[in-house]
């Protein structure tokens, strides 16, 4: 399983980080977040927390694998400098059940038969992220009236599915 | 309702749901509204006729998707209210089509089966699990 590495510094914003991890996340099912230093790893580990409120929606949430790995940084002044770095390998759960990884969409778009009548079933968009982002746009261009039709039925459609 | 609630009363329940919730109807009333148009106006410009209109506005019926552009530019849509017509068109569509399907497994009667469908339903819906 290989996904592009997210590389965390002390100054990068955590907000914008974990903007990152969460697309990644619904692209792949799967990242790998780099920081060096104790202030990278700070926003680092911030950025986790933000991208688990934000991909808790979806019913989706994160387990942290950290591991030390060896990196070499150019600098102009001193070259290539062998660092160790900390590399945070996610991985995600189902909300409902934690201890249930949940598969790539690519991998997974029909229902796959698991043990004992259980299946475990994702979909690429489902219609409450449709509902989701169709408010999130009327709510950016101020259409009052839409964003409160598309509020409704997506308060509705929670209810039903007890969310 | 009492005695105890079965997967068929569940998906009842659902199926009820999915066939009077009607994104499409409310967002195509608030442009047709806003435009002060008649219904014979309206169907004219769509290449449609006046019953159909009807429908669609009261949310008994969809109308097919090669309408549906034509139907913005009628009432003056920009490219933001065509979106937001055609996610409430596509979100419309998913739950009569997902209540069609439902249909079938309670017609069906077997319960296992009927809790599959809802299960296979609310994962389309938004349940990931």
């Amino acid at each position: 399983m290989t996904t592009a590495i997210i590389r965390v510094a002390g100054q990068s914003r955590a907000a914008a980080v974990a903007g990152a991890i969460a697309g990644v996340i619904r692209q792949h099912r799967h990242a790998q977040i780099q920081a060096i230093g104790a202030s990278a790893v700070h926003q680092a580990m911030k950025a986790i927390i933000l991208a688990r409120a934000y991909l808790a929606d979806e019913g989706m949430d994160l387990v942290l694998v950290p591991e030390f790995v060896e990196v070499e940084v150019n600098t102009p002044a001193a070259g290539a400098v062998s660092h160790t770095a900390l590399r945070f390998d996610l991985r995600t759960v189902s909300r409902a059940d934690p201890t249930e990884l949940v598969p790539s969409p690519v991998a997974l778009s029909l229902p796959v038969p698991l043990v004992e009548n259980t299946l475990v079933l994702t979909v690429p968009i489902s219609v409450l992220q449709l509902l989701d982002a169709s408010l999130a746009a009327t709510q950016r261009t101020e259409d009052a009236t839409e964003a409160m039709i598309f509020a409704q039925y997506r308060d509705e459609l929670k209810e039903v599915l007890g969310r | 309702m009492h005695g105890k609630h079965g997967p068929a009363d569940e998906a009842e329940a659902l199926i009820y749901k999915l066939e009077t919730w009607r994104p499409f109807a409310d967002i195509l009333g608030v442009y047709f509204t806003r435009q002060n148009m008649q219904q014979q106006a309206l169907a004219a410009c769509a290449d449609s006729s006046n019953p159909s209109v009807s429908y669609w506005l009261r949310g008994e019926r969809l109308p097919t998707i090669d309408i549906l552009y034509k139907l913005g530019s009628c009432l003056g849509c920009d490219i933001q209210q065509q979106r937001n017509l055609l996610n409430a068109w596509l979100v419309t569509q998913q739950y009569r089509d997902l209540a069609t399907y439902l249909r079938q497994a309670v017609e069906q009667g077997d319960e296992h089966a009927i809790e599959d469908a809802i299960l296979l339903v609310k994962a389309i819906l938004g349940n990931l699990r």
